[in-house]
């Protein structure tokens, strides 16, 4: 193992990747940024449509979509003959076994890779900070997830997601523009969206949450969430903002009024059913840390995912979150006074396929990761609740 | 072909359990096999940029991060951007009275109209080679982080390997050293990540900064509540990943992208390794050093017309059977029992009891394509034989559609004679080459019923 | 499939004795400029502009219904020069497109409603997918389809592109058959 090691620090390269809900993201090891960042989108062989990798129905449809998306990163994007070489996989802790052992398949017997190391994607965006403790808050497309990481030990029972990030902002954003929204075309104006649904593509809402929309002020979400939420009257809503004409293609224009840019990221913050919001799990995951780890963990918090990088989400992020401690539902069982927040050397995007990067660029790769031979003898993959601590070696004789 | 006509209709059984149309599969004559293009080995053989075709060996490639250091892409509509020249009159500064001219370039796209002077990058005075690459303002921290990770890696490394030592001496010595409590042990699962974080009292290189912290972000800038989203100033996400490195997040930030590059690639068998298919080095060429792509070694199946079909009523359908030989071939046909999928097989067919033989494929008079070749001295049935024509033969199947609405598919075995001319060459000197039967499982869609 | 018989009325076509087939409702604008080598097949409504520059047209080519062929120009500070056009052998371009290119390979395939750029190259053994826009000064490298506007490579062809297109325009020519003389 360790002549294998010595040998293959320059010439061969790990490749990092990262199959997130939404986009994939894949580079090489010891660069600074990935080297691609496409839609994870996969075609269907049989009915040649082009399907969302994570809309899988079974395993084998899964590994021909992988296999798809995996020769489009390596032979259209990389470059790389995959044969024998090193890959970094970044996961989720909450990554559905059926969908790493589909991976691990499609790697270790389609494309024969020699090792692959699979790393959960909290742990890695610590990387990239030089440290090993730190409260990491995921908000990506379909979920935020939070973890808090101390010692580089992830505290399972401080474990907290809700689905809300970028795919409920979406939602949110459709739902309005199908309930007020209106399209001017050259021969009609003012025709309600409502009547013509089908010009609500997946690409628009993206397109509107990215081009139109973004995170208010605390004060002003508070008072939209007044009104929407908690049955104020209307004529207490903030003033909102101007609205945007959105060009549709040549004829027709998109009303993308002021109210959707404002309020359809307030979906995030909203209390839901269960009083959970991205902040209030935050909080939560604190809660249920041990009360020395508190301290340290409030005041190295890192955010990460595409969500995070909407404009003023770390400033409402930040006030939510001090405004909560407030309460006393908080204010007595933490005992903290604010929180620090990190900004990692990379986009949010990209945070934890960095940390990925930089552990792949280590001589020490090989020996943490899951050799083919061990693969094929064995026939799984070790889980992160495995404690077989021998498992990465290949038995003798 | 694969863009002029459907060529889905007809698919060749793989080894993998694929079924493939003939022109995306090979015959590997060392096993003798069907291989998919999804069965075999791809491998990257020489990255050339699409644009100049300019081709390079791999690591240097890498070392571009397979980007093409000469040509550009418009960051707008990914299309090649031009170089173009414009003169410029700067004083001369010699002699300030007197004006001189020199040549200054700009690039502009050809289709959606975006130039380098829309997002004030200076003219160059070189037409290639000297556009300003961006940096990753974040370059210099991580570099320093991994070297201190490369620190800590080497560091494990020496003690893994002492461990190893130590271990063979004995193992109750280290559970003893390394205070390998129970405990301590069943967390090492998890715990393996553990250490490749930082760790407290590690020998770590001091230089290496704590990441810095803040308390409190900026708000928002006032225009969001004050002016509509200006759509034209924000770039798309498209336009983002362009550049993933860097998101440029408004127009303004746009920055030409390097041409990515484009790959030749080599097929090996994914059992015996050896090439099925390599190309030349060179990106303009069209030849291939090694090429053993299906279509030129096995009788190549085809619908002669379309026809209408009728549920439970038998139809007459003439398919044609093409040599890609120079010998004449001897082909039977039979059924596949218990073919069940209805997927694949939504008909009863009526085959060609007898053996065809297919006449050799003449080069000469391909290439001449005479309509009247030699006459062959085959004594066909008319009842089973449609016509002849060069290589190419006629034969008549009927089909009878079982499956209500759904297409009229059938599928039957193709078996062939096969002459291994390459490796009989290597082997021996003998003249005739081997003869070898292949079968192969041939799916068919005919037409709707 | 097996390319179906396509007839022609046979006074509208000339056969010249290398067998070309040319259409006397396509137009050919400075013929003397324009050479086709052989079995070619040219359409009603085509238009080549041979006036412009020399059009050298290889063997086994079929131009589609309605398509011009037209040498591309470029500026110059003291005027506009245009470039001769060559197409090699068994180039297949179908209808309403417009090809502006500097050079088409062989085993090239454009399909319909195409526009191919200002002084673009085409090398061997590529395609271009039907409606596809190619901008001006493209380079098509080999084995790969284009597609879209402006055409980005969506695919690679199959290694067997030569033959298989040899095999089209050959059949295609043979399938090109006049009234009443179908064999």
């Amino acid at each position: 193992m360790s002549l294998y090691e010595n040998l293959s620090i320059e010439d061969q390269k790990a490749f990092v990747v990262d199959i997130g809900a939404a986009y994939v993201k894949c580079g090489l090891a010891g660069e600074n940024g990935p080297t691609c960042i496409i839609p994870s989108l996969s075609k269907n062989s049989r009915t040649g449509q082009v399907v969302k990798i994570w809309d899988y129905k079974n395993t084998e449809e899964l590994y021909e979509y992988l296999k798809d998306l995996l020769y489009t990163l390596l032979f259209r994007h990389l470059l790389l003959t995959p044969r024998d070489k090193r890959v970094v996989v970044i996961e989720s802790i909450l990554c559905p076994s059926d969908f790493r052992d589909t991976l691990a398949r499609v790697l270790y017997k389609h494309f024969e890779v020699g090792c692959v190391l699979f790393a959960p994607s909290h742990l890695l965006s610590l990387l990239t900070l030089g440290t090993n403790i730190g409260l990491v808050i995921d908000v990506g497309y379909q979920e935020t997830l939070v973890i808090p990481i101390y010692e580089g030990i992830h505290i399972l029972k401080g474990l907290q997601s809700i689905p809300l990030a970028g795919k409920a902002i979406e939602s949110r954003i459709k739902s309005q523009l199908m309930e007020h929204g209106t399209v001017c075309t050259a021969d009609k104006q003012h025709q309600a969206v409502a009547s013509i649904p089908d010009i609500v593509t997946d690409e628009l809402l993206e397109d509107i949450k990215i081009r139109c929309c973004f995170v208010t002020e605390y004060t002003r979400g508070q008072q939209i969430q007044d009104v929407t939420m908690r049955g104020g009257h209307a004529n207490k809503l903030p003033p909102p903002p101007p609205d945007t004409d959105y060009p549709l293609d040549g004829s027709s224009v998109l009303n993308v009024s002021g109210r959707i840019r404002e309020h359809s990221c307030e979906v995030l913050f909203e209390l839901d059913s269960e009083e959970a919001s991205i902040a209030t799990i935050v909080l939560d995951a604190l809660v249920k840390c041990p009360i020395d780890t508190r301290i340290a963990l409030a005041s190295n918090i890192l955010v990460m995912g595409g969500t995070a990088m909407m404009p003023g989400f770390y400033h409402r992020l930040q006030l939510e979150l001090s405004n909560l401690l407030k309460k006393p539902k908080y204010a007595q069982q933490l005992g903290i006074k604010g929180f620090r927040f990190h900004k990692a050397p990379a986009k949010e995007n990209y945070t934890a396929w960095l940390g990925g990067a930089l552990i792949g660029a280590l001589e020490t790769l090989a020996s943490k990761s899951l050799s083919r031979d061990v693969y094929l003898q064995k026939g799984k993959l070790p889980d992160w609740c495995c404690i077989d601590s021998e498992f990465l070696e290949e038995k003798k004789g | 072909m694969a863009t002029f006509m459907s060529i889905d209709l007809i698919k060749y059984l793989c080894n993998c359990g694929k079924k493939c149309p003939i022109c995306r599969m090979y015959l590997c004559k060392h096993c003798l096999k069907l291989r998919c293009i999804d069965c075999v080995q791809h491998e990257v053989d020489s990255p050339y940029c699409p644009s100049c075709l300019e081709s390079m060996p791999v690591s240097e490639a890498k070392l571009k991060k397979n980007r093409c250091i000469n040509c550009f892409d418009c960051p707008l509509c990914g299309h090649t951007l031009m170089t173009r020249a414009t003169s410029q009159v700067s004083p001369n500064p010699d002699d300030p009275s007197k004006a001189v001219t020199r040549k200054m370039y700009y690039m502009a796209c050809g289709f959606c109209r975006w130039s380098t002077r829309d997002v004030n990058l200076p003219d160059q005075n070189v037409a290639t080679g000297n556009w300003p690459v961006m940096e990753n303002p974040n370059a210099k921290r991580i570099s320093n982080l991994l070297e201190n990770y490369k620190l800590i890696a080497q560091v494990e490394k020496a003690e893994r390997e002492r461990k190893k030592y130590v271990k063979r001496r004995s193992h109750l010595y280290l559970q003893e050293k390394y205070n390998m409590s129970p405990a301590i042990v069943k967390r090492k699962g998890m715990a393996s990540f553990s250490s490749l974080s930082l760790k407290e009292g590690d020998k770590t290189p001091d230089d290496l900064d704590q990441s810095e912290t803040v308390s409190s972000f900026d708000p928002l800038p006032t225009e969001f509540f004050t002016k509509p989203a200006a759509l034209d100033k924000i770039t798309k996400l498209t336009h983002r990943f362009m550049l993933p490195e860097f998101q440029p997040d408004e127009t303004s930030k746009l920055h030409p992208v390097r041409k990515h590059l484009l790959m030749r690639k080599s097929l090996r068998c994914s059992e015996c390794e050896h090439n099925l298919s390599k190309a030349d080095f060179n990106p303009n060429s069209i030849k291939f050093k090694i090429q053993l792509t299906a279509l030129h070694w096995i009788p190549e199946v085809r619908i002669m017309t379309p026809s209408t079909f009728n549920l439970n009523k038998e139809t007459v359908v003439t398919l044609t059977l093409s040599n890609p030989s120079v010998f004449n071939t001897t082909v039977t046909l039979s059924q596949i029992e218990n073919e069940t999928d209805t997927d694949y097989c939504t008909a009863k067919v009526e085959l060609p009891k007898k053996e065809i033989v297919l006449a050799s494929r003449d080069e000469a008079s391909m290439h001449v394509y005479e309509e009247s070749t030699a006459t062959h001295d085959f004594k066909d049935d008319p009842k089973l034989i449609a016509f002849r024509k060069g290589n190419k033969v006629g034969f008549i199947v009927k089909v009878t559609p079982v499956v209500k609405d759904s297409d009229v598919k059938i599928c039957f075995l193709l078996k062939h004679e096969f002459r291994n001319t390459t490796v009989a060459a290597l082997q021996s000197e003998s003249k005739e080459p081997e003869i070898v039967w292949l079968e192969h499982k041939v799916y068919l869609c005919l037409g709707t019923v | 499939m097996e390319l179906q018989d396509e007839f022609y009325n046979n006074a509208q076509y000339i056969e010249t004795a290398s067998g070309n087939k040319v259409s006397r409702q396509s137009v050919l604008c400075g013929s003397q400029n324009i050479v086709i080598n052989g079995k070619t097949v040219i359409m009603t409504n085509c238009v080549i502009r041979g006036d412009l520059a020399n059009v050298r047209i290889g063997r086994h080519c079929i131009i589609g219904k309605n398509s011009v062929i037209r040498p591309a120009f470029k500026k110059f500070s003291k005027g506009v020069a245009f470039f001769p056009l060559h197409i090699g052998d068994h180039v297949l371009i179908e209808e309403d497109s417009i090809v502006n290119a500097a050079q088409i390979g062989s085993f090239v395939h454009i399909g319909k409603n195409c526009v191919i750029g200002r002084r673009s190259v085409l090398k061997d053994c590529c395609a271009i997918a039907d409606n596809t826009i190619l901008p001006p000064e493209s380079v098509i490298p080999p084995f790969t389809l284009y597609s879209g506007s402006p055409g980005k490579m969506i695919a690679e062809l199959p290694d067997c592109t030569q033959d298989l297109m040899c095999d089209i325009t050959v059949s295609y020519y043979q399938h090109f058959k006049p009234h009443g003389k179908g064999k």
